[in-house]
Formats: structure tokens, C-alpha cells, sequence
């Protein structure tokens, strides 16, 4: 398993830094990262990445922080959500699918 | 006075003033000529050896070519020591060897895969002689989106 790096950023997600090889990840460590990174392997990392921005770190240990991930659902959700309610508004005003399609896209 | 030039011992010049005529001072420092064409086994800068390219002008100094989906994955680099993923669609790329000025021009790719229509846009955000960071956008949003094919150029003097 391939090492990163990890830390705490100022907005309070992680960050993880992947090096290239050209250095040793020590030396990376220290060139890269601010204090307080810390090296771990990557298998340790949470395996869905769509919710990265919902990571923390907490004791060495990468979190998915929960109200993070719900807000991160809910913003994707939205426009979805509201775009069902136009389409369902304009289906009760008697139009067919393919007119809403036609006129919404 | 007669300049020698020997198999072994290479060429011997009677005089300074007669090394320095034909373009060489002491030391072998070629200081004005042409050069038609030349095989270097080592190529050396005054500070000591010319390793890679950064040293050299008109050519890049640096890249990285690497899938930005998640915690990235770097596929080749020269001169990079490492990439930060910060965040959804927001990277850092950072530099072996720093670059000697800050106004360096960092050229940005970013899309899903070869070919696509759509308008991925990828925005620095800042540089640093030993840095930049940048923004990748999805297809005509104002989100930020991690795109799998990512590749950024380095310019400088």
C-alpha cells in the first residue's frame, strides 16, 4: 500500500498529499506539509471520496464527520429536488412528458 | 610558441593570452563560441552539476500529469515533489526544486477524458516559487469538481 500524507486545513477538512516518488516521503514531509501532518498508508483513508470534504481528522484517525456529509447530500440534492417540483407542476397542468421535456429540457 | 594538441594529454596552449583568443580561459570554460554540434556526457553548471533541466532556459521545468478524482493518483511528474488534494476540485502541486521567480507560467489541463465537449475549466488560484494551487470546475458550473485527467506545465526562467 502506497503512503500519503494527511493534515487538519485552516477550513477544518483534510488534506492529503500524494509525493511522486522524486522524494522521500520524509523529505516531503518536511518540505510540503505543515506542522502537524502525519504520515499514514492510504488503505487507512475512508474509501468514499465523494464526501471528502466531510473528512476530519481526529487522533491520527481520518473521520467522516456526519452533519458534513448530510450537508454535502443536501446540496447535491437541491437542485434535484427542485427541479422534480417545477416538472410536477407543470404535469398537473395537464402537459404531456414530452411537452415538460420539450419546454424544460 | 605553438598550441599542442595531443590524443592524451588534449590541447596545450603556449599562453594565456593565446587560450583566451581561441575562447577558453583556465579551466576549460568555453567563454564565447559555437558549438556545431556536441556530445556532453555530463553537462555541468558553474554551482556544480546540471542534473535535470531546471537549469536550463526555454524549456519546462517542471510537470504533472495526474487523476484528481478523490485523493489523487500521480501518473508522471518531473520535478514535483508531491500533489495536495485540499478539497474537492482545489490541488497543490509542489515543486522538487523551487522555481526562481514567482511569475513563473503554470499552464493547466483538466477534463474527464480525452475528446469531451464539455467546458472543464481549470483556475490558478496561487503560486509560489516552491508552489501553485488551482481550482478545477465541472462542465459549465460554478461547482468544483475533481476531474480524472489532470496535467499542469511549468515555465520559467
Amino acid at each position: 500500500m502506497a503512503q500519503v500524507i494527511i493534515h487538519t486545513t485552516k477550513k477544518g477538512n483534510v488534506a492529503v498529499t500524494v509525493p511522486t516518488g522524486e522524494l522521500p516521503i520524509e523529505q516531503v514531509l518536511a518540505k510540503d506539509c505543515p506542522a502537524g501532518a502525519i504520515i499514514v498508508d492510504d488503505s487507512e483513508l475512508p474509501t468514499d471520496n465523494e464526501y471528502f470534504n466531510a473528512w476530519e481528522l481526529i487522533d491520527g484517525k481520518v473521520v467522516v464527520n456526519e452533519v458534513k456529509k448530510q450537508a454535502i447530500i443536501d446540496a447535491i440534492q437541491a437542485p434535484i429536488t427542485a427541479k422534480a417540483s417545477a416538472l410536477a407542476k407543470l404535469a398537473a397542468l395537464g402537459l404531456s412528458e414530452d411537452e415538460v421535456k420539450a419546454l424544460v429540457g | 610558441m605553438t598550441t599542442i594538441i595531443d590524443g592524451s594529454a588534449g590541447v596545450t596552449f603556449p599562453d594565456a593570452t593565446t587560450q583566451a583568443k581561441a575562447g577558453l580561459v583556465a579551466g576549460g570554460t568555453i567563454a564565447t563560441g559555437t558549438i556545431t554540434t556536441a556530445t556532453v556526457g555530463t553537462l555541468n553548471a558553474p554551482s556544480g552539476v546540471l542534473a535535470t533541466q531546471n537549469g536550463m532556459t526555454g524549456i519546462a521545468k517542471a510537470w504533472v500529469n495526474f487523476n484528481g478524482v478523490g485523493s489523487t493518483t500521480i501518473n508522471s511528474s518531473f520535478n514535483v515533489s508531491s500533489v495536495t488534494y485540499n478539497g474537492t476540485g482545489n490541488y497543490t502541486v509542489n515543486f522538487t526544486t523551487a522555481m526562481p521567480i514567482s511569475t513563473y507560467v503554470a499552464n493547466l489541463q483538466a477534463s474527464t477524458k480525452p475528446g469531451t465537449a464539455n467546458n472543464y475549466v481549470a483556475i490558478l488560484s496561487s503560486q509560489l516559487t516552491s508552489s501553485f494551487t488551482f481550482f478545477t470546475y465541472g462542465a459549465n458550473t460554478n461547482t468544483q469538481t475533481d476531474l480524472p485527467i489532470i496535467g499542469c506545465t511549468v515555465f520559467s526562467s
